[in-house]
C-alpha cells in the first residue's frame, strides 16, 4: 500500500473511531439510569461502528461480528478466511477473537466501566453485553434492578 | 511521494508515524489487517521447512531472491496480524540493495505499540525474519566481492 494510500486509511479509522462510536458511547453516559433497551441499542450501533458494519446488520453474536468486520477488511468469504487465518498455538488468539476482546475493553473504557474480566469474558452476544453493561452500572450506582 | 526514493530508515518512519497516530491497539489492529491485504500469499506447494523461519510459533515463511543488484522479498504467515507486521517488512525490503539491507537496524516493532502487544516469541520470531534477510543481503554481498 503506497504512503499516500496509508494516510488515507489512518485518516479514515480515526475517523470512524473517534466519531460515531464516541458519539454512542456518549449518549449511553448522559443517561446513567437509562433502560436495557435503550443500553442496547445505542450499545448495537456503537459496536457496528467500531467494527465498520453497517448499522443494520442485524447479527448479535460478537465473534460473528468480528468475523464479518475482518470478512469486509481483507475482502474475503468466510472460508476463505477461516483458511487464512489458522493461526497458531494455543498461547495465541484467532484474530476474530483478539478483535473481540479487543472491543469489550473498549467498552469498558468508553463507557467507564469498573473492570472486571470474568464477567466480561463470558459475554458472548451484543445483548449479553448490554446486560452486562446495565449490571455494572447499576453497580456504580448501586440501585436494584 | 516515491517510497523507494526514501531511504529504509525513513521509509519505515512513515510507518511507525501512523501506527503512533492511531494510538490505540484497536486501530492499529484493524491498521495492519488492512495493510496485509496487499501481501500476497506464499501457496502451500512453495511452504516448505528450507523457507520457514525458525522461532515463530505461527508459521513464517520466508522467499528471498537477489536479481539484478536488488533483494526481492516475500513473507507469509498462518496468523493473519502477523501477515500485517510482515507486510510492513516486505514493503521496507523488497527491492533494496544488499548494502542498504544489511545496514539498516529495524525499529518499527520496537517503537510502536507493537511491541507491547506481541508475545515475546512472536517478537523474536519477527526479529529473526529480518535477520535473515539481512544473512542473505550480506551473502549476496560476499558473492560479489
Amino acid at each position: 500500500m503506497e504512503i499516500g494510500e496509508r494516510r488515507k486509511l489512518v485518516a479514515r479509522l480515526l475517523a470512524a473511531s473517534k466519531k460515531e462510536p464516541l458519539a454512542e458511547a456518549e449518549v449511553i453516559n448522559s443517561e446513567p439510569d437509562a433502560s436495557f433497551i435503550f443500553v442496547e441499542e445505542h450499545l448495537r450501533q456503537y459496536v457496528l461502528a467500531k467494527y465498520m458494519l453497517p448499522p443494520d446488520c442485524k447479527k448479535d453474536n460478537i465473534l460473528a461480528l468480528a468475523r464479518l468486520s475482518l470478512e469486509i477488511t481483507l475482502q474475503l468469504d468466510e472460508n476463505a478466511l477461516r483458511e487464512l487465518d489458522q493461526a497458531t498455538p494455543c498461547n495465541h488468539a484467532k484474530s476474530e477473537t483478539t478483535k473481540k476482546v479487543l472491543l469489550l475493553y473498549a467498552v469498558q473504557r468508553d463507557l467507564h466501566l469498573p473492570e472486571n474480566p470474568a464477567q466480561l469474558s463470558k459475554v458472548k452476544t451484543v445483548t449479553e453485553l448490554a446486560q452486562y453493561v446495565c449490571e455494572a452500572r447499576r453497580g456504580f450506582t448501586g440501585k436494584n434492578s | 511521494m516515491d517510497e523507494k526514493e526514501l531511504s529504509i530508515a525513513e521509509y519505515e518512519q512513515t510507518f511507525i508515524d501512523d501506527l503512533n497516530e492511531l494510538e490505540d491497539w484497536f486501530l492499529q489492529y484493524e491498521y495492519l489487517l488492512q495493510i496485509s491485504a496487499d501481501l500476497p500469499r506464499i501457496p502451500s506447494e512453495r511452504r516448505k521447512e528450507e523457507n520457514r523461519v525458525q522461532g515463530c510459533q505461527s508459521g513464517v515463511w520466508l522467499e528471498m531472491a537477489y536479481t539484478d543488484g536488488r533483494i526481492r522479498v516475500t513473507a507469509d504467515s498462518e496468523a493473519l496480524i502477523i501477515r500485517g507486521i510482515l507486510s510492513i517488512a516486505v514493503d521496507l525490503l523488497d527491492g533494496r540493495t544488499p548494502e542498504e539491507i544489511v545496514s539498516y537496524s529495524p525499529r518499527y516493532i520496537s517503537e510502536t505499540n507493537i511491541k507491547k502487544q506481541i508475545s515475546t516469541d512472536r517478537f523474536n520470531g519477527l526479529s529473526s525474519v529480518v535477520d535473515t534477510v539481512k544473512q542473505f543481503a550480506a551473502g549476496a554481498i560476499r558473492r560479489e566481492d
